[in-house]
């Protein structure tokens, strides 16, 4: 592990190449000193047409879905695709990005750090909560099916192995130690992203901790435009999502 | 059609569903239509954004002929580091 860190950030996309170029211009232009991974969730046509230097094509069929709670959409693909790239580079740290969420400041890693050192945490995510025995509908469903608890059950390392926690997938920050741990789990059930990533991180007896401040900036059911980017970094944001589209048009910096 | 029907539902849910307090703090977390329907309490609509928790209330006074059930939020995850170093 590097003792100055190298924050990748892993950018989830299946837009065209002309759009990846637009948005990996923008990270790096807000954090030149990061890696930018692209794990591509598009063709495999227009996978060959990306410039960037780093690049995986995850073909996980778990990726793919329409209804990603009711089909529980998986990113343990991606996991497995990026893991031998961030081993290779000797990444520190990963920023779980989708291409829906943009930068709103510059030094978005120095923040991220920073929450991740204050907090002497391992994962930090957003709307981060614990849904056991709760109305939580993502619990109420996979809970149907006896083998979610007893997957749990069977790999934690916590003396309380009936904790399920949710966060979001997108804009989550993971040590690179944690990362690693969660893409090598195989579950003998599919488990929606949301409810698999943070709860497989502290069954394996790593720390997750919410970014409380930032959540209002990220929630998924209010769709947000370029309009909203200044008076959400007024009011402290440091990304936005979701912003569907933004890098498909053509467009100045925002 | 199916946004529209949503934000009619949404409305009618604020305008006639039961607040739902936090047990805990007394915090008002949003609003819902009870239904009870074969022993089961259905929750439609909620409005807040948090996951509900049930549990039983207190009560000041004793009384065998009647239990409420109210919710409360979970609290924030704060687990500490589990691993050998």
């Amino acid at each position: 592990m590097p003792s100055t860190p190298l924050v990748a950030t892993v950018l989830l996309t299946h837009e065209s190449p002309e759009a990846v170029t637009r948005m990996c211009a923008h990270w790096l232009s807000r954090d030149p000193d990061q890696v930018l991974i692209v794990a591509y969730g598009g063709s495999a046509a227009d996978f060959a047409r990306l410039k960037e230097e780093h690049t995986v094509l995850v073909e996980d069929p778990e990726l793919r879905t329409r209804d990603h709670p009711r089909e529980r959409q998986s990113y343990l693909g991606v996991f497995a695709a990026v893991v031998p790239v961030i081993t290779r580079l000797g990444v520190s740290h990963v920023h779980l990005a989708e291409y829906d969420e943009i930068p709103l400041v510059e030094g978005l890693n120095a923040r991220l750090l920073e929450v991740l050192d204050r907090e002497q945490a391992d994962v930090a995510g957003h709307r981060l909560s614990r849904v056991d025995d709760t109305s939580h509908p993502h619990f109420t469903f996979h809970c149907h099916d006896p083998a979610f608890m007893n997957y749990w059950r069977s790999m934690s390392r916590r003396d309380d192995h009936e904790v399920v926690l949710s966060m979001l997938g997108c804009g989550s920050f993971w040590k690179t130690e944690a990362f690693v741990a969660v893409s090598k789990l195989r579950p003998p059930l599919r488990i929606y992203l949301e409810l698999m990533l943070p709860t497989a991180a502290h069954h394996l007896g790593f720390r997750v901790r919410p970014f409380p401040d930032q959540d209002r900036f990220m929630a998924p059911e209010i769709p947000k435009s370029r309009e909203d980017f200044e008076p959400f970094r007024k009011d402290g944001a440091w990304r936005i999502h979701p912003v569907k589209g933004y890098w498909s048009q053509s467009c100045s910096n925002p | 059609m199916r946004a529209l029907l949503r934000q009619l539902g949404v409305f009618l849910i604020r305008k006639l569903g039961s607040p739902i307090r936090d047990e805990v703090t007394g915090e008002l977390v949003g609003r819902a239509l009870m239904v009870v329907w074969r022993g089961r309490i259905h929750v439609i609509g909620f409005t807040g954004a948090c996951p509900l928790k049930p549990m039983f209330c207190s009560q000041e006074k004793i009384h065998y002929w009647r239990q409420a059930v109210g919710f409360t939020r979970p609290e924030s995850p704060d687990f500490p580091r589990h691993r050998s170093e």
